[in-house]
């Protein structure tokens, strides 16, 4: 045995500095995702819930009017919105062809850790919403998480 | 993964099982069975080298951890191991602070009789606490502005169950060097589809509920 084992040994030596080095290699982060809040614009008629694309939709951050999130896209059912992680409400002016509205979302930051290579991204638990009655009917949280994951979070009834 | 939790229960229930139905068909025999095995009983007492030796190529990552088998059958070994571990990763962007200790327990059936060589398979069970914590997180926000925070320190207890292949070879007398290949797979997971990059002690880090493992042990058996 003591011989047999002099040469598993040696293999298991070689295998054993592979995996270090293998282990030791870190390579740069490929892709970092974030978190956006997935909405889906939706109408009622005559009972029934359906999609239902806008024309026209410019969106902005309240605070950051000066920063286009949409500009006048037409045709659009569903859109995502960044989060703002260092506040715990985010505000947004959505401009419909019939008119503008002003929409909050209440949150709770959820930092989640990604990998080593990339670190943590921001995920949201969405607590609850308000918004103004100009073209907007209602708000409806249909998912509270708000991950990296490309879900609906909230369906706006117009 | 139910495949693989149905394969590690019934290796588990075989190792259990086996030598009890040995005994029991053997009766009067088990006395002569003993006399013709040339293993040497006694405790066994290892230190696993993989561990504090990963801090060289991953200075993230540090521990150590003891090891005990005891023979308690003419093919069957009880085994203990119990750990320290740590992952410390200090980035630019970001500080993750995890560490705790383990527990596993199992046993190894020798499949290769001899002397105090072992040549087997084994199965074990695996507990860890530890302390999850980032005194430092910044993420970069394009338009709202980058995020500075904490997450809090949190403690969290797992469990897992492992096969192990096993293989303890005696150099000179009492003297033994070993390793093993381990398939984990965690326990009471919730089967959550947004797992993060975690690191459990005793059981490794990923994102993944199964881990592969390889661990290198010096060995010195206590005769009795």
């Amino acid at each position: 045995m003591g011989k047999t084992f002099s040469n598993n040994a040696t293999v298991i030596i070689v295998v054993f500095t592979m995996a270090f080095l293998a282990i030791s290699c870190r390579e740069p982060c490929p892709f970092k995702p974030r978190s956006l809040a997935g909405i889906d614009f939706h109408t009622v008629i005559n009972g029934t819930d359906q999609h239902s694309p806008v024309d026209s939709l410019t969106v902005r951050g309240l605070g950051r009017e000066d920063s286009l999130l949409y500009a006048a896209v037409n045709n659009v059912s569903t859109i995502t919105l960044p989060i703002n992680g260092s506040a715990v409400e985010s505000g947004f002016i959505v401009d419909f062809d019939r008119g503008t509205d002003t929409v909050w979302f209440s949150y709770d930051v959820k930092p989640w850790f990604l990998s080593p290579e990339c670190g943590f991204i921001l995920n949201f638990e969405l607590l609850e919403t308000r918004h103004s009655v100009n073209v907007i009917d209602s708000v409806v949280i249909v998912n509270r998480e708000i991950t990296s994951f490309d879900e609906t979070n909230i369906r706006i009834y117009n | 993964m139910k495949r693989i939790s149905g394969y590690i229960i019934s290796l588990l229930a075989i190792l259990l099982v086996v030598p009890v139905t040995a005994r029991n068909n053997t009766d009067g025999a088990e006395t002569d069975l003993q006399l013709e095995l040339p293993v040497e009983p006694g405790l066994r007492i290892g230190f696993n080298l993989v561990r504090p030796l990963m801090v060289f190529p991953v200075p993230s990552r540090f521990g150590i951890e003891g090891s005990a088998d005891y023979n308690i059958g003419p093919d069957y070994f009880a085994v203990a191991e119990a750990g320290f571990s740590a992952r410390d990763l200090n980035e630019p962007t970001y500080h993750l602070q995890e560490r705790g200790m383990f527990l596993r327990i199992g046993a190894d059936r020798n499949l290769y009789n001899h002397f105090d060589d072992v040549i087997g398979v084994g199965g074990r069970l695996g507990v860890s606490i530890y302390d999850r914590g980032a005194p430092l997180i910044n993420v970069e926000d394009g338009y709202w502005g980058d995020y500075s925070g904490t997450l809090a320190t949190n403690t969290f207890f797992r469990q897992w169950a492992e096969v192990v292949f096993v293989i303890k070879a005696e150099i000179f007398s009492n003297f033994f060097l070993g390793w093993t290949l381990r398939g984990k797979i965690l326990l009471f997971d919730g089967g959550d589809k947004h797992l993060d990059d975690r690191y459990i002690p005793g059981f490794g880090a990923g994102t993944s509920n199964s881990a592969a493992g390889f661990d290198f042990y010096i060995y010195y058996r206590i005769p009795l």
